[in-house]
């Protein structure tokens, strides 16, 4: 066996010889001895999957609880659907009204804004870090690698960090949010605008125009619909990230969601989340019919 | 002939006439003259103006309402701002490790352990349900009838996780069970929308093919689309294995308790030291599984 | 006109694609470049518009040497020269009349692009150029809508619209169908006799022998032959391409209606 060299020990390794036998009438007059590749990897990750597995499961102490505590939960949840502190149906639906609803309205337009500015801030950025676009190395990587810095910090901490900056209410949810959404919109952009054709870019650079007007005419037709596309995604995401941000302390919505909840009046967080709800759906239908059409 | 031609008709119709005015004729139209097609040219900055205009209104609006001038009005204070980021990067080592002043439980890796833990067997447990719900809710394999599965995962994508989690508490405590069903079931819900995507993208040829050899619908599902989608299948899994990671140390934050990194605590009250440690934890936690997750993604595909 | 002398193009990789080119060309001619793919066609095409760079020699367009302008000037100078390619480069999603519209950006500074600011005279002229290549019907039809030989014609109209003195081609009829082809063809003509000079790439060597009034051929980066169509002969083909020409080479059929004679 060590008389084998390293490369012969592998290939032994990664596949073996079969014998196929074509022969009409199987008496093993015609065989062929093909190889055939052992799946390795398949195993070895595996492997690697059940013993992360069973390292997760480790600290899992009390999933006896959820068998307790099941009925008790449906119950409280039950509550959710009767005025409990509002007492009345006329006094939940004023609730709804007075409180609910300004809140999440306040809250769509801190997400708004901050998406439409890091919407409009991420334009030359991922104009500049498409790889057909900027040819040389050096526009594209720093930009490429402080971007993907703010992206990988996560919104809690950047949301922590812009706090302690301005340690406003609203102005720091949306200076978060708008450094989240150019970090995203950037990221799917550039991908996007690599995979485009760029013949038309080709055409008006021989018309006479320098890069500007090139990308204006050539490409930005085709990113537009893609474009607004991802403003409608991001949008979705950056409500979702508003309710964290409301618990640091910035925003409007989660402000509030946490306080009721540590009130525990389900029928409240009702309220506060019905028009949550309709905003979102309506939110995901449209970036669904849009990207429909822009297929 | 000027009555019964359909151009015609279009022009006595006011709204129809503006929007050809503004748009121009969209199909192809013989036009007599060069400058008879010069007048019904759409007028593009028209429509690019009102939609600015509205745009801005929005904005200002939405500015006004808002009450952001006085945000723009309010002062920095610097010096307390340096003074918090040089107590933030004064990082307690202690209770990042564990060790001396804090136990070893409560030390942050064992947090980051727990939080990363969470967000795997969540990934786990949505990678392997969201399967059949992605594959029910294709519509070029089920038609209309995909309508279902597809509204149901829209409901569960809708919820946002941390109040999925929130409403799991009352179930099961404050616990890494409750972040890991809340979790699985949010990315039951994502995943679900991204195989069925990977599914429509690839499908229509091997169907057909599949079709015209005379299989059942299973067998074409078994055999021809899920031997092409699977590693797709696990890229996705891959990402959102990634986002889950960062949706876990969140989830966790806010539960406080037992269940992964304890920011909570730390967010009230304000002691920068040990946030920044918590911070550090979470930073290296992201950092790694993020490119771990996007190398195995790059050796897929 | 436009003067090559000794022009040399080496590819980052090594490749040498054009060896000591030395071409003039008179205006008003119809000029039709042949030879085998790779022979540095495209390349030599594309050195006079300065989409690739030359590493030796000249391109003298009006006595003005391409090769050495930057930045403004190299526009000004582009926007004299017209360019149609084999794939019709033009903007799928947006109309006719806007990819007509794009052959004057050279003219506007980039503010007045993004805006659309146009004068009359320079929408009117491209809505006259598609009226003599016949699409003036089409003109706010979005471009991938049209057929294949309508986009070509769509091209042809934003290079007329620049109002350049030069035209390049870049194998233009190699994506359409053999009636199409004619049809455009009859057009670059047409274009021509209004004292446009054209410089075409040809993949098919008879339609070039048919079309062009001058006639040149490449092989492996050198010029192997320049003279009249009359003058292309087998053995000179055969020279160019290293054997006797296949159907590749040979549209066939090149007087449709009137009878198959080769």
């Amino acid at each position: 066996m060590s008389s084998l060299s390293f490369a012969a020990k592998k290939e032994r390794l990664l596949y073996k010889e079969v014998t196929v036998d074509l022969s009409p009438n199987h008496d093993g007059s015609d065989t062929h001895v093909i190889k055939k590749k052992r799946k390795i990897g398949l195993w070895i990750s595996l492997v690697v999957v059940v013993a992360l597995v069973v390292i997760c499961c480790l600290p899992l102490k009390d999933i006896r609880n959820f068998f307790i505590n099941w009925t008790y939960g449906w119950k409280v949840l039950g509550t959710m659907f009767v005025p409990n502190k509002t007492k009345t149906w006329a006094g939940w639906a004023s609730y709804l009204w007075g409180v609910a609803v300004p809140s999440i309205w306040s809250t769509f337009e801190m997400c708004f804004l901050a998406t439409l500015f890091g919407a409009i801030i991420s334009v030359p950025l991922f104009y500049l870090s498409a790889r057909n676009v900027a040819k040389h190395g050096y526009i594209y990587w720093p930009v490429r690698i402080v971007n993907d810095f703010l992206r990988t910090i996560p919104t809690l901490v950047l949301a922590i960090i812009v706090k302690g900056i301005f340690s406003y209410g609203a102005l720091s949810g949306i200076v978060t949010m708008t450094i989240f959404t150019v970090g995203i919109m950037y990221k799917m952009m550039y991908e996007y605008i690599e995979t485009l054709d760029m013949s038309p870019f080709e055409a008006i650079s021989a018309t006479g125009g320098n890069t500007l007007k090139c990308i204006h005419l050539g490409l930005a037709p085709s990113v537009m619909p893609m474009f607004l596309s991802n403003f409608l995604y991001t949008l979705e995401i950056n409500i979702r990230a508003s309710m964290i941000l409301g618990y640091v302390g910035c925003g409007g919505f989660g402000a509030i969601l946490q306080n009721v909840q540590e009130d525990g009046y389900y029928d409240e967080i009702f309220a506060l989340l019905l028009p949550l709800f309709i905003v979102v759906i309506i939110l995901q239908v449209s970036s669904n019919i849009l990207s429909r059409r822009a297929k | 002939m000027s009555n019964s031609n359909p151009e015609n008709a279009k022009r006595n119709n006011p709204f129809a006439s503006a929007y050809e005015w503004l748009h121009g004729p969209r199909k192809a139209v013989h036009y007599l003259s060069v400058d008879e097609a010069y007048f019904r040219r759409p007028r593009a900055w028209v429509v690019n103006v009102i939609w600015l205009v509205l745009l801005a209104a929005v904005v200002i609006y939405m500015n006004y309402s808002l009450d952001m001038a006085s945000y723009f009005g309010a002062v920095v204070h610097w010096g307390d701002v340096a003074d918090y980021f040089s107590r933030l990067f004064n990082i307690n080592w202690e209770l990042f490790f564990g060790y001396g002043a804090y136990a070893l439980k409560e030390g942050v890796i064992y947090q980051l352990y727990e939080t990363f833990a969470i967000a795997f067997l969540a990934t786990l447990l949505g990678a392997i349900l969201a399967i059949p719900f992605g594959i029910l809710a294709s519509h070029s394999l089920f038609g209309k009838w995909g309508g279902i599965s597809e509204g149901i995962l829209i409901v569960i994508r809708t919820i946002p996780e941390l109040l999925l989690a929130l409403f799991m508490v009352t179930f099961s405590g404050v616990n890494m069970v409750t972040g890991v069903l809340a979790l699985g079931l949010h990315s039951i819900g994502m995943i679900g929308k991204l195989y069925c995507d990977q599914i429509e993208q690839e499908s229509h040829d091997t169907l057909e093919a599949l079709d015209a050899c005379g299989a059942k619908k299973w067998q074409a599902i078994h055999l021809g689309i899920m031997p092409n989608v699977a590693p797709n299948f696990l890229s996705v899994a891959l990402y959102r294995f990634d986002i889950n990671v960062r949706s876990a140390t969140i989830i966790g934050a806010v539960m406080g308790g037992d269940c992964g990194i304890g920011f909570s605590i730390m967010v009230d009250t304000g002691h920068p030291e040990r946030l920044g440690a918590e911070i550090l934890g979470v930073i290296l936690l992201v950092v790694l599984t993020g490119s771990v997750s996007s190398l195995v993604r790059k050796k897929l595909v | 006109m436009i003067e090559l002398k000794h022009v040399d193009k080496t590819y980052p990789n090594g490749y040498k694609a054009l060896s000591d080119i030395n071409l003039t060309v008179k205006d008003g001619e119809f000029v039709s470049i042949i030879g085998l793919s790779g022979a540095g066609k495209s390349t030599l095409i594309r050195c006079i518009n300065r989409m690739h760079s030359i590493q030796a020699g000249q391109i003298l367009i009006d006595g003005v040497d391409i090769s050495s302008l930057k930045g403004k000037k190299l526009f000004e100078a582009r926007r004299n020269i017209g360019m149609i390619f084999q794939s019709f480069n033009l903007v799928k999603r947006s109309n006719v009349y806007k990819n007509v519209l794009a052959g004057r950006v050279g003219y506007h500074s980039y503010f007045e692009t993004f805006f659309g600011i146009y004068s009359k005279e320079e929408k009117t002229l491209a809505l006259r150029s598609m009226e003599k290549l016949g699409i003036l019907d089409k003109a706010y039809v979005r471009a991938d809508e049209l057929s294949g030989g309508q986009q070509q014609r769509v091209a042809l109209a934003r290079a007329l619209t620049q109002e350049p003195k030069l035209i390049l081609a870049d194998e233009p009829v190699a994506s359409l169908d053999p009636v199409t082809t004619l049809s455009v063809m009859d057009d670059f003509t047409r274009i021509n006799k209004t004292g446009i000079t054209i410089i075409a790439n040809m993949h098919h060597v008879d339609l070039a022998r048919k079309y062009s009034t001058r006639i040149i051929g490449i092989k492996a980066g050198k010029i192997v032959f320049d003279g009249k169509p009359s003058e292309v002969t087998d053995k000179v083909t055969f020279d160019i391409y290293g054997r006797s020409l296949n159907s590749n080479e040979q549209l066939g059929n090149l007087d449709v209606g009137a009878g198959a004679s080769k």
